[in-house]
């Protein structure tokens, strides 16, 4: 009698993969890693999401680094989503801090690795990740549960939005209202009420005090 | 040279070290952190650190392992660039690389930093 036969590990896709890491030679290092398991296909690296031929590669999967582009990173992450609509997105990243993590879940990745995670690690992440569940390491999750449990967590009213945290790292770097604007093209006006939210939700009250935070909490 | 590594990004360290060997610089130890005490009882001839995972300031670092092996030869292997590169010659790297180069580009100016007795990235400027 035939039936349907149930796919097998050996017979199923292998998840085809974009490595796209700035630091040239870590970034063929992960590639070799996630070469070796069988269920995983690199189909291409690239040194920038600019130079990443994502239309035409189709990846399932795209592991991003967060560090090494020339552009803002909610653009980086518009750029893969608006080419590659079907990739899930994995962000690699030398920062363990909670909110630098969080800013890269509201921009949309689906993953959040730190570096220095183990290659068996790394396969396992890049699997959940491509088979729909989310992966975040978990010494940042840890230190998510932490700060909720010491009462920082707070609610997510305080935490800042994608835009929000793009202005603060151009506030880090020295830039005045008028700069930010033009580089975001915004208004000044809309530069400032953005700055005024932010001042809230920090509770601060000065831009050095915003570059601090930034430069403290690794968005800067 | 035997050489110290100070890599946290372990999957890395494997790939790293064949391309040191190819500029002579035998790894004999890898440490994922700076341990100032752990370099000088290992007493390498050549130390390669990774900049941008330090808990401390990248260039206080440099300044620590010079102080301990003034005679090493210090590879600072960063992202960073203009003043954090410069602060980094200043406190005792012999070679400034940027996270940029491939594989040739590293050996290529680990050789240039060793016959010369510095290289800078230009990248890094």
């Amino acid at each position: 009698m035939l039936g349907s036969i149930a796919p097998t590990p050996s017979s199923t896709k292998p998840v085809r993969v974009l490595v796209v890491e700035g630091q040239a030679l870590f970034g063929k290092a992960l590639c070799q890693v996630l070469a070796s398991d069988a269920e995983i296909e690199v189909v291409g690296d690239a040194d920038s999401i600019a130079n990443a031929p994502l239309r035409r590669l189709r990846p399932d999967l795209i592991v991003l680094d967060l560090d090494g582009h020339h552009m803002e990173f909610s653009e980086a992450m518009r750029m893969c989503r608006e080419l590659a609509p079907q990739a899930k997105m994995c962000v690699l990243s030398t920062h363990i801090q909670p909110e630098v993590m969080q800013r890269c879940l509201s921009a949309g990745a689906d993953g959040y690795i730190v570096k220095d995670i183990l290659p068996v690690e790394l396969i396992r992440a890049v699997k959940s990740v491509a088979s729909g569940q989310a992966y975040v390491d978990p010494r940042v999750a840890g230190g998510v549960l932490k700060r909720r449990s010491n009462g920082f967590g707070r609610t997510a009213q305080n935490e800042l939005s994608v835009r929000e945290t793009e202005i603060i790292r151009l506030i880090a770097r020295g830039m005045s209202n008028k700069e930010i604007s033009a580089k975001l093209h915004l208004s000044e006006k809309t530069v400032k009420n953005h700055i005024s939210r932010i001042f809230a939700k920090l509770n601060i009250t000065a831009r050095t005090q915003a570059a601090v935070h930034a430069i403290k909490t690794g968005l800067a | 040279m035997d050489s110290y590594v100070v890599e946290p990004q372990s999957l890395f360290v494997p790939f790293l070290s064949d391309v040191l060997a190819g500029a002579e610089l035998r790894v004999v130890r890898v440490s994922p952190t700076l341990d100032v005490d752990d370099i000088r009882a290992s007493r390498p001839e050549a130390l390669f650190v990774d900049t941008d995972f330090l808990d401390v300031d990248p260039a206080d670092a440099v300044s620590a392992m010079r102080a301990v092996l003034p005679r090493a030869f210090i590879c600072a292997y960063t992202d960073g660039e203009g003043a954090r590169a410069d602060r980094l010659r200043f406190a005792g790297a012999n070679c400034v690389l940027s996270k940029r180069s491939g594989a040739m580009e590293i050996t290529d100016a680990l050789r240039t930093a060793r016959s010369k007795g510095s290289f800078t990235d230009p990248r890094c400027d």
